[in-house]
C-alpha cells in the first residue's frame, strides 16, 4: 500500500478515434505502469478498446524518436535542435529567394492539438504560402464535407429503440458498443439494423442485416427513405416527388437486396420511438460518403418519432482541424499533391503525416522525389523517411498541452502525462521556434485566443437545406455506374477496418500487443470464391488492380457475398493497391476497388 | 468470492480484455486469451479460480496456490516452467507455452483488487461483456433473466 500512495495518476483523451475516450495512466516517478479507468466521465465510463489502452505505450517507448537527424550524403546523423531548426530556417529563405514563397508546402496531420494547427497556419501565412494542408483520410474528408455533425448524445443511445448502423461500428468505435447492445436487450421489438457489404462484427447484433453489393450504401438509404415516406404521407412533401422518380427495381438491382427486405427495415427504423443512425465510414469500400451522409440526415429528418444521427470520424481531432484548415477555404491534400509532382512545391514541411504509408502510391511517391527538401516530424522510424532531408522528433499528444475537439466538437482540454522522451519537442514548439528563426515570432496569445473559440457553437449543424435535385442526379448516376461489368477486373475489393490498428497503422505497428495479435496482412474470400478459385486457407494469391499488385495469403471466410474480397485497411503494402483518384468534385474516392484476383 | 464473468451475448470480439490485461501487468504477457468458435464468435478465455484446481494439484513444485480470498495465483519465482498446469486445466485458460517465470495466469489483479477497484478487464470492456460479480449472485440473476437474455446470440440463438 504504501508504494500505491507514491504514484500518481494523470488523465488524457485517447485520439485514436473521434469519440474522445478518458483514461489515466498511473505514473511512478517519471515511469508509465499501467493503465487507469475513469468510469465518471460519462461517454466511456472508464471503458477503453484496445487501441485507447496501448496509447499509454507511446509513452516512453524505446524506439521512440529522441534527436533530430539531419541527411548528409544520402545518410542520416544527428544533430542539436540549434542546428535543424537554423538550417531549415536556411532553407525555407533560399527556397523562396529562387522560386517564390508559393513554392513551399506545409502538411499537419489532423491527430494535433487545435493551437498546434492554428500555429502551422499561422506559420503559412508568416512565409506566405497558401500550400497549407490537414492531410484527413478520404473517409473522414468526405463527411466533414458534408457539413453535419452530430445531433444526438451518446449517453442517450442506451434508450434507443431501434440503431441504424452504417459501416463496422463495434470495430471503429468498439466503447459504444455497450451501449448500442444494452439498448437491444432492453426490450423486445428493439431493434439494430446494419447495412453493409461484409458480415462484420457489428452484424453479429443485427436483427436486420442488409448486405448490400460494396458501394451501394448511398441506394439503401434512397430505399429506406423512399418506404418510410410511404408510411407517413404527411412527411417530406419537398423530396417525395424526386424520390419516386427512382425505380424500386433499379435500386434493388443495384444493392442485391430485395424491395421488401428494405421496406421491413424501414418500417423497423420509422415505428421505433426513439432512433439513433450510427454512419462510420471505413476507408475504403463506401462509395460518396458525402451523399451518405446527407441521405442519413433525410432519413433522420423524415422518420416519425424522435431520431438522431450520430457521424463518427477516425481522427480525434478531425472536427477541430477541419474547422481550422479548410473554415478559411483551405486547399486540399491531394491538390497539394498534384501541386508537388508538377514541381510547383520545393520545399515541403510535413508534420507527423507518414505520407508513404498512408497514400503509398506512385503518384505520391514520385511527387515527393521532386522535393528539393522535404522535413518531417514524428513519433517513430517511419516510411517516408526515407525521402526525407530531415526528421524531427515529436511529442505524442500524451505530452502535450492543448485543446481537441471530438466528434461532437464537444472541447476538451489535453494535460501532459510526462515530459517527451529525450529531445523531442511538442510540434508548437518546433513551429514557435522555426518562426523565431525565420524573424517573424507567432503570436502565442492570439493563437490560444482563437483555439477557444472554437466549441460547440461555434460549428455550423448543418442548417443548409439540402439540394435535393443534384442528390437526385448523383443517385441516378450511381445506378447507372453499378451495373456496369468490368470483365478485366471482376472483383470487388473493400479495406475491413481493425480493432487494433489505427489507420495506416504507421503508429500502431510499433505497438507490442498490436504487432503480436495483429500480424501479417492477408485477404479474405468468401467460400464460393475461393472453391472456384480452387484455393484453400493460406493459399496464397496475386491481387492486381489497375495501380499494382501484392501476393497475399488467402482466408476463406463465410462473411463475404460472392465477388467480394476484403483485405485489412492498416498495412502499407495493401494501402498501394489501391487507386487514389480524385473524383469529379476534387475529392478522393473511397468507392471499392475493382481488382483481378489469380491464383499464385 | 467475486469472480470476472462473460456474457457472451454482449461480447464483440474486441479482444481489449487481452490488451487491458497486457498492459496492466506491464510487460508481461496477456492472462486472456482467445477461442474462436467458428468465425463468428470470438470469447476470452478467463480463469475460474476453482475451488479444487486441477492446475495447483498438478503442479510439481507447488508453485500455484491458492490465496486467502480463493485467487489462485502462480508464484513466478517457484515455477520451472514445466507446463503442467497448462496441461491438466480443463477450461485451457493457461497458455501451453509457459516461459518460466513469465505469467500467463490471471490473477485476478490481486494488487488491483487491494486497492478496492474491479480487475483491469472488466473496467476496459467495452461492451460491457466482462462482469465482476459474487458467483452466488450470478447464480440467481441467470435465472431471472435467462428467458430474455440467454440465446440472443446469433450462434446460440435457440430457434
Amino acid at each position: 500500500m504504501g508504494l500505491a500512495k507514491e504514484m500518481e495518476q494523470r488523465e488524457s483523451f485517447c485520439l485514436f478515434c473521434s469519440l474522445g475516450c478518458k483514461f489515466a495512466v498511473k505514473v511512478d516517478k517519471g515511469v508509465p505502469l499501467s493503465p487507469e479507468f475513469c468510469p465518471d466521465y460519462p461517454t466511456n465510463e472508464g471503458r477503453l478498446c484496445p487501441k485507447g489502452l496501448y496509447a499509454i505505450e507511446l509513452l516512453n517507448h524505446p524506439r521512440r524518436l529522441i534527436t533530430p537527424r539531419i541527411k548528409e550524403n544520402g545518410k542520416f546523423r544527428e544533430a542539436s535542435w540549434d542546428e535543424c531548426l537554423h538550417s531549415l530556417a536556411a532553407k525555407v529563405n533560399e527556397v523562396k529567394s529562387k522560386y517564390g514563397s508559393q513554392s513551399i508546402g506545409i502538411i499537419v496531420d489532423p491527430n494535433h492539438t487545435n493551437e498546434e494547427i492554428l500555429a502551422a497556419r499561422e506559420l503559412s501565412r508568416v512565409i506566405g504560402t497558401d500550400s497549407f494542408v490537414c492531410s484527413f483520410p478520404p473517409n473522414d474528408w468526405e463527411l466533414l464535407c458534408a457539413g453535419i455533425f452530430s445531433s444526438g448524445n451518446i449517453e442517450d443511445v442506451e434508450n434507443v429503440n431501434c440503431s441504424l448502423i452504417i459501416g463496422d461500428l463495434f470495430v471503429t468505435h468498439p466503447v459504444l458498443a455497450g451501449r448500442v447492445i444494452d439498448a437491444k436487450y432492453k426490450a423486445r421489438g428493439n431493434n439494430i439494423i446494419v447495412i453493409g457489404p461484409e458480415r462484420t462484427n457489428t452484424a453479429w447484433f443485427a436483427n436486420t442485416r442488409l448486405e448490400n453489393r460494396p458501394g451501394s450504401e448511398a441506394l439503401v438509404l434512397t430505399g429506406l427513405l423512399k418506404s418510410i415516406l410511404n408510411f407517413s404521407p404527411e412527411k417530406g412533401e419537398d423530396i417525395r416527388e424526386k424520390l419516386q422518380a427512382i425505380p424500386d427495381e433499379a435500386i434493388s438491382k443495384a444493392t442485391g437486396l430485395s424491395i421488401n427486405r428494405i421496406a421491413t427495415a424501414a418500417r423497423a427504423f420509422n415505428d421505433a420511438e426513439k432512433g439513433v443512425v450510427f454512419l462510420c465510414p471505413g476507408f475504403k469500400g463506401m462509395r460518396d460518403i458525402n451523399l451518405v451522409a446527407r441521405f442519413c440526415k433525410l432519413l433522420v429528418d423524415n422518420a416519425r418519432g424522435d431520431k438522431s444521427f450520430i457521424p463518427l470520424f477516425t481522427f480525434g481531432n478531425a472536427v477541430g482541424a477541419f474547422n481550422i484548415s479548410f473554415g478559411n477555404g483551405g486547399k486540399k491534400f491531394l491538390q497539394l499533391v498534384e501541386e508537388i509532382s508538377l514541381g510547383k512545391i520545393k520545399l515541403l514541411i510535413d508534420f507527423g503525416e507518414d505520407l508513404l504509408s498512408s497514400y503509398p502510391s506512385a503518384k505520391v511517391q514520385g511527387a515527393l522525389n521532386q522535393l528539393e527538401f522535404l522535413t518531417i516530424s514524428s513519433l517513430f522510424n517511419q516510411e517516408t523517411e526515407r525521402l526525407a532531408h530531415m526528421v524531427l522528433p515529436c511529442a505524442s499528444w500524451l505530452e502535450k498541452n492543448g485543446t481537441v475537439n471530438f466528434f461532437d466538437a464537444r472541447r476538451e482540454l489535453l494535460e501532459p502525462m510526462l515530459e517527451p522522451p529525450g529531445a523531442a519537442k511538442s510540434d508548437l514548439e518546433i513551429i514557435f521556434e522555426l518562426s523565431q528563426e525565420l524573424a517573424t515570432p507567432l503570436d502565442q496569445g492570439k493563437i490560444k485566443q482563437e483555439a477557444e473559440a472554437i466549441s460547440r457553437e461555434g460549428l455550423s449543424q448543418g442548417e443548409e437545406k439540402p439540394d435535393i435535385p443534384k442528390l437526385v442526379e448523383k443517385i441516378n448516376k450511381l445506378i447507372k455506374e453499378s451495373t456496369v461489368e468490368d470483365k478485366e477486373y471482376p472483383y470487388l475489393l473493400i479495406a475491413s477496418e481493425s480493432t487494433a490498428h489505427f489507420t495506416d497503422g504507421s503508429i500502431t505497428r510499433n505497438l507490442s500487443w498490436a504487432k503480436e495479435e495483429f500480424p501479417s496482412p492477408f485477404i479474405k474470400l468468401s467460400v464460393g470464391d475461393a472453391v472456384e478459385m480452387g484455393v484453400k486457407d493460406g493459399e496464397k494469391v496475386l491481387v492486381s488492380s489497375r495501380s499494382g499488385e501484392i501476393v497475399l495469403p488467402v482466408q476463406v471466410t463465410d462473411r463475404l457475398q460472392l465477388g467480394v474480397a476484403s483485405v485489412p485497411a492498416y498495412s502499407a503494402e495493401i494501402r498501394s493497391i489501391f487507386e487514389w483518384n480524385i473524383d469529379s468534385e476534387g475529392e478522393l474516392e473511397t468507392s471499392p476497388e475493382r481488382v483481378r484476383i489469380l491464383r499464385k | 468470492m467475486k469472480r470476472v464473468f462473460v456474457d457472451i451475448d454482449h461480447c464483440i470480439g474486441c479482444q481489449a480484455c487481452s490488451a487491458a490485461c497486457h498492459y496492466s501487468h506491464n510487460e508481461f504477457r496477456a492472462a486472456i486469451g482467445y477461442g474462436t468458435l467458428r468465425e463468428d464468435v470470438t470469447l476470452p478465455f478467463i480463469c475460474r479460480h476453482c475451488q479444487e484446481p486441477a492446475c495447483m494439484a498438478a503442479c510439481p513444485k507447488d508453485a500455484i496456490k491458492k490465496l486467502d480470498n480463493g485467487v489462485i495465483k502462480r508464484m513466478n519465482m517457484l515455477c520451472i516452467g514445466c507446463g503442467s498446469c497448462a496441461l491438466a486445466c480443463p477450461f485451457g485458460v493457461i497458455e501451453p507455452d509457459i516461459r518460466s517465470y513469465i505469467i500467463t495466469k490471471c490473477d485476478l489483479c490481486t494488487a488491483r483488487l487491494e486497492e478496492g477497484k474491479e480487475p483491469a478487464c472488466v473496467l476496459a470492456c467495452p461492451s460491457r461483456a466482462l462482469t465482476f460479480e459474487e458467483v452466488e449472485e450470478v447464480g440467481e440473476k441467470q435465472i431471472l433473466l435467462g428467458e430474455s437474455i440467454k440465446g440472443h446470440h446469433p450462434v446460440f440463438r435457440r430457434t
